[in-house]
C-alpha cells in the first residue's frame, strides 16, 4: 500500500499541468503580495472631511461677491470659512490630529470669520486664537479635556431631569441620552489614558470603531422581540466591540495587512480558491486520465485489489490537502518576509469567542491551522466531489466542472436559504462545511444548525460520495481506448 | 494447468462478445490466439486480466480464480493489452520502477537486466512520449516479465515492430518459454509471424473458438497458393483454370504440378512472367476455408 500511494506521488509530481498549478499559486501569492507593498492605502476608515470647493473657485466666486451686500452676506461669509479652513488644514499633515479635528470646530471658524470681517467679536476671535495656539502646540489633550467638560455638564442636566420626571417616555429617552454621555465619556477616558490623539492611525481607528459599534448596540438594545437577523447583527457588533477595545488595551495592530503577520494571517482565505482549485484538478484526474489514456490496465493487472489502488489514489488526493497547506504558508512566509522582514511576526492574532464574549490570541502559525480547519470539510468534499465524478465518469471535464461550479454557486445557495428561511436548505451540504459559521459559541445561520450536526452531515456526504466510487470503480469494465 | 478458460460468455448489454470460448496452456506452452478485428481476441485477454467481468463460466489461473481470488490468480501473470500504454510524461525506466514497487520481489537490478533483455538500454531515460510504437512494446514486454511471470499474456505485440524487432521478440518468446518455462498466450491477426515457434493454435471467430489444434496439424491442412503473372490473363485462365485476383491468376497446386502448367501456358502462346509461391498465412488459409469475420 506505502508503495502505492508512492507511485501516485510520483505519477502527480511529474505531470506538467499539476506542476504549472503550483507555478500559478506561488504567482498569486507573489503578485497579492506586491499589491499589498505597491498599492494598498490602509487609510480605508479616514474620518476627514472632503472639501467641495477648491481654493480657485473660492477665490473666483469671492471676486463675483460684494462684502457689503446683504443678501449675499452668509454666501459670503461660508466662501470665506472655507477658505479659513482650507488655509489652516493645509498646514497639517492629512493624518495628523490636527487636521482630522479642525472640522469637528467649524464653528469655530465660522465665528471668527464673521467677526473679523463684520462685528469685530473679541471672544469669538479668543477663542479661535486659543484654537490655533493649542493646534500649534501639538496639544490634543485640551479638547478631549474641553469635551468631558462639556459631556459632564450634560449628564449633571440630564440626572437632574431624570430625576424630576415619572412619564416613562420621558425617562426612556433621558436614560438613552444619558446611556450615550457616558460612552462619549468612557472614550474621552481611554483617549487620555491610552494616549491616543486623533491621529489618522490604528488606534484612533479602534476606538473609533469601538464607539460605533457601542452606539449601534445601544440603539439595539430596547427591542424587544429580535430576529434572528438582529441576533446576529448584534453578535458581529459585539464582536467588533470587543476585538477593538483589545485592540485601543493592548496597543496591537491587529487589522493591518500589509505586513508578513497580515499577510499571513489572511493567508487561508485569499489562497483558498487556488488551493481548491489544485484539488480539483488532481482529484477529478487522478482517476479519469488513466481510464481515458488506458494506463489504469497497468495498475488493474499487477497483484492488488480494485479497492487498494482506488484507496491508495484518494489517500494521495487526502495527502495533497496538508502538502498544499503547508506549501501556500512557507511560500508566503518566504515572499513576506522578502517584502515586508518578519518585525511583525510577533503580534499575536486576535479571535473573538462568542460564547465567552471575550478576546483570545493565538499565534500566526495557530490562526492558519485553525483556519485550515475551520475550511477543512470545505476542501475534503470539493475535492472528494471531483474524485468521485471523475472515477464514477470517467471524464475529467465533468470532474472539473462541477465542483468549480459548487465553488461558485454555493455562496447563492446559501444566501437563498437564509434570506428565504429554507428549512430543508439546512441539511444541505454547502450551509455546512464552513465551520466558522458555528464556531466559538456564533450563532448559526439557521435555527437547529450546530457544529456537531456540520461535521456530522460533511461526514454523511463524504461516506456516500466515497461508497458510489468504490463500487462503481470495483464494477466498472475496462472498456477499449 | 498454468490457465484454463472454461466456458466462458461475455455479453454487453443484448450483444454477445465472447460464446462458450474454453481453452488452456500448460506451462512451457506458447498459444497463438488468432482471429481477424473484432473477432473478441482482446475482450478474452481482458477478462483473463479480471478487467471485464465475466457474464458466465470462469476462467483459473494456477487454480485460482480470477474473479473470485484476483490477487492469488494475477500474481504470476505478466501481461500486455490492447497497446502498451505507459505515462508518456515520464521516462520508461521511471515507468519501469513504477510497475516494479508494485510487486514485492521486483527491485532496481532486476528493472536494468529487463532493459537489457529488451535492448532499450540506450533510450530508457528517454520520456515515453518520445519513443516510437515499437519501442514501447519493448517496453510493454518489459515491464511484463519484470516479476518472472509463469504467464505471459502478449496483445498483438508484433504491432510497430520492425521485422528486425519482430525476429528479436520471436527469440526472447522462444527463450522465455524454453528456460523459464513460461506459458504464453499471443494474440495476432497474422500467424505467420509467430508459427515458428507456437506449438498452440487456436482460432476465434464472432467470438467463438472455432480451431483449437497444434500448429503441426494445421500446416498439414494448408494446400499451397502460387500466383502467376502472364499476358492475357482471361485466356490462361481458361487453360489452368485459377482464380484472377487482380493482375494475376491464384492456383491451389503442388509444387510439382507447376512445370506442367507453364509448359500448357507457353504452348497457347501466352508469356508467363512470374510464379511465386503466395506468402499466405496459416490463418488466412484457415479463414479462407470458413469464411471471413462479420463485424457487427
Amino acid at each position: 500500500m506505502i508503495n502505492l500511494i508512492k507511485n501516485e506521488f510520483i505519477k502527480l509530481r511529474k505531470r506538467k499541468n499539476f506542476r504549472i498549478l503550483l507555478l500559478i499559486l506561488t504567482g498569486v501569492i507573489l503578485l497579492n503580495t506586491v499589491i499589498y507593498k505597491y498599492a494598498y492605502n490602509d487609510n480605508d476608515i479616514h474620518s476627514s472631511y472632503y472639501y467641495y470647493y477648491d481654493e480657485n473657485y473660492i477665490e473666483s466666486e469671492l471676486s463675483s461677491l460684494k462684502k457689503e451686500n446683504e443678501q449675499t452676506r452668509t454666501y459670503y461669509l461660508s466662501l470665506k470659512t472655507e477658505q479659513k479652513l482650507l488655509e489652516i488644514s493645509n498646514r497639517y499633515n492629512s493624518n495628523s490630529w490636527q487636521f482630522e479635528l479642525i472640522h469637528s470646530y467649524y464653528y469655530i471658524f465660522e465665528n471668527y470669520v464673521e467677526a473679523v470681517e463684520f462685528s469685530g467679536n473679541k471672544e469669538a476671535i479668543t477663542a479661535y486664537n486659543e484654537m490655533i495656539a493649542k493646534f500649534d502646540a501639538d496639544d490634543w489633550k485640551y479638547f478631549v479635556n474641553k469635551d468631558k467638560e462639556k459631556i459632564e455638564s450634560e449628564l449633571e442636566e440630564i440626572i437632574l431631569s431624570l430625576s424630576n420626571t415619572i412619564d416613562k417616555k420621558e425617562i426612556a429617552a433621558y436614560e438613552s441620552q444619558k446611556a450615550n454621555l457616558l460612552l462619549a465619556r468612557e472614550i474621552a477616558n481611554l483617549r487620555l489614558d491610552k494616549n491616543i490623539s486623533f491621529e489618522n492611525n490604528y488606534l484612533n481607528r479602534a476606538l473609533i470603531n469601538y464607539e460605533n459599534a457601542r452606539i449601534q448596540l445601544l440603539s439595539l438594545e430596547n427591542t424587544d422581540e429580535m430576529t434572528r437577523e438582529q441576533e446576529q447583527t448584534i453578535q458581529n457588533l459585539e464582536e467588533e466591540m470587543t476585538i477593538n477595545k483589545y485592540i485601543v488595551e493592548n496597543g496591537i495592530d491587529h487589522f493591518k495587512e500589509d505586513n508578513l503577520r497580515g499577510m499571513l494571517s489572511s493567508c487561508m482565505s485569499s489562497n483558498l480558491f487556488i488551493i481548491l482549485v489544485i484539488l480539483v484538478v488532481a482529484g477529478s484526474t487522478i482517476i479519469s486520465d488513466e481510464m481515458q489514456k488506458g494506463t489504469i490496465k497497468l495498475l488493474l493487472i499487477k497483484p492488488h485489489t480494485r479497492n487498494k489502488i482506488l484507496a491508495s489514489k484518494f489517500l494521495v488526493l487526502m495527502l495533497l490537502i496538508p502538502t498544499l497547506i503547508i506549501f501556500t504558508f512557507v511560500v508566503q512566509f518566504i515572499i513576506g518576509a522578502i517584502f515586508f522582514g518578519v518585525s511583525s511576526i510577533g503580534d499575536p492574532i486576535l479571535i473573538y469567542h462568542f460564547a465567552n464574549e471575550a478576546v483570545f490570541t493565538l499565534n500566526i502559525v495557530a490562526k492558519y491551522l485553525l483556519d485550515f480547519v475551520l475550511v477543512l470539510p470545505q476542501i475534503i468534499l470539493l475535492a472528494t466531489l471531483a474524485f468521485a465524478l471523475g472515477t464514477i465518469f470517467t471524464t475529467n471535464i465533468l470532474g472539473i466542472t462541477v465542483p468549480l461550479l459548487g465553488l461558485f454557486g454555493y455562496e447563492l445557495i446559501n444566501l437563498v436559504a437564509t434570506t428565504f428561511n429554507v428549512h430543508i436548505l439546512k441539511y444541505f451540504v454547502t450551509m455546512n462545511w464552513d465551520l466558522s459559521l458555528f464556531t466559538f459559541g456564533k450563532l448559526a445561520p439557521m435555527t437547529g444548525m450546530n457544529l456537531i450536526l456540520a461535521i456530522i452531515l460533511c461526514f454523511i456526504y463524504l461516506i456516500i460520495m466515497l461508497v458510489v466510487s468504490f463500487v462503481v470503480f470495483k464494477k466498472r469494465n475496462i472498456k477499449n481506448v | 494447468m498454468l490457465l484454463e478458460c472454461k466456458n466462458v460468455y461475455k455479453t454487453f448489454g443484448k450483444k454477445e462478445i465472447l460464446h462458450d470460448v474454453t481453452f488452456g496452456i500448460d506451462e512451457g506452452d506458447v498459444l497463438a490466439f488468432i482471429g481477424p478485428n473484432g473477432s473478441g481476441k482482446t475482450t478474452t485477454i481482458k477478462l483473463m486480466l479480471g478487467l471485464q467481468s465475466i457474464t458466465k463460466g470462469s476462467i483459473f489461473i494456477e487454480g485460482n480464480n480470477v474473479e473470485s481470488d484476483f490477487v492469488e490468480a494475477i500474481k504470476n501473470v505478466g501481461a500486455i493489452v490492447e497497446n502498451p500504454d505507459f505515462y508518456m510524461y515520464m521516462s520508461g525506466y521511471d515507468n519501469l520502477l513504477l510497475c516494479a514497487r508494485m510487486y514485492p520481489n521486483v527491485d532496481e537490478s532486476r528493472v536494468k537486466e529487463v532493459v537489457k533483455m529488451v535492448k532499450l538500454e540506450n533510450r530508457i531515460h528517454d520520456k515515453v512520449s518520445k519513443y516510437s510504437l515499437g519501442m514501447r512494446q519493448r517496453l510493454g514486454i518489459a515491464q511484463a516479465i519484470l516479476h518472472h511471470p509463469k504467464l505471459l499474456i502478449l496483445d498483438e505485440p508484433t504491432n510497430g515492430l520492425d521485422p528486425e524487432g519482430i525476429k528479436e521478440l520471436r527469440e526472447l518468446i522462444a527463450s522465455l518459454a524454453k528456460k523459464e518455462k513460461m506459458g504464453i498466450f499471443i494474440s495476432s491477426h497474422a500467424l505467420l509471424e509467430l508459427e515458428t515457434f507456437c506449438n498452440k493454435v487456436c482460432i476465434i471467430k464472432n467470438g467463438a473458438i472455432i480451431e483449437t489444434t497444434s500448429v503441426k496439424k494445421l500446416k498439414n491442412d494448408i494446400v499451397n497458393v502460387y500466383s502467376i503473372s502472364c499476358s492475357d490473363l482471361e485466356k490462361a485462365n481458361q487453360i489452368i483454370e485459377g482464380t484472377i485476383i487482380d493482375d494475376h491468376i491464384a492456383l491451389e497446386i503442388d509444387r510439382e504440378e507447376i512445370p506442367k502448367v507453364i509448359k500448357k501456358l507457353v504452348k497457347a502462346n501466352i508469356d508467363v512472367f512470374e510464379v511465386k509461391l503466395q506468402d499466405i498465412s496459416l490463418e488466412d488459409a484457415f479463414l479462407n476455408k470458413v469464411g471471413g469475420n462479420i463485424i457487427d
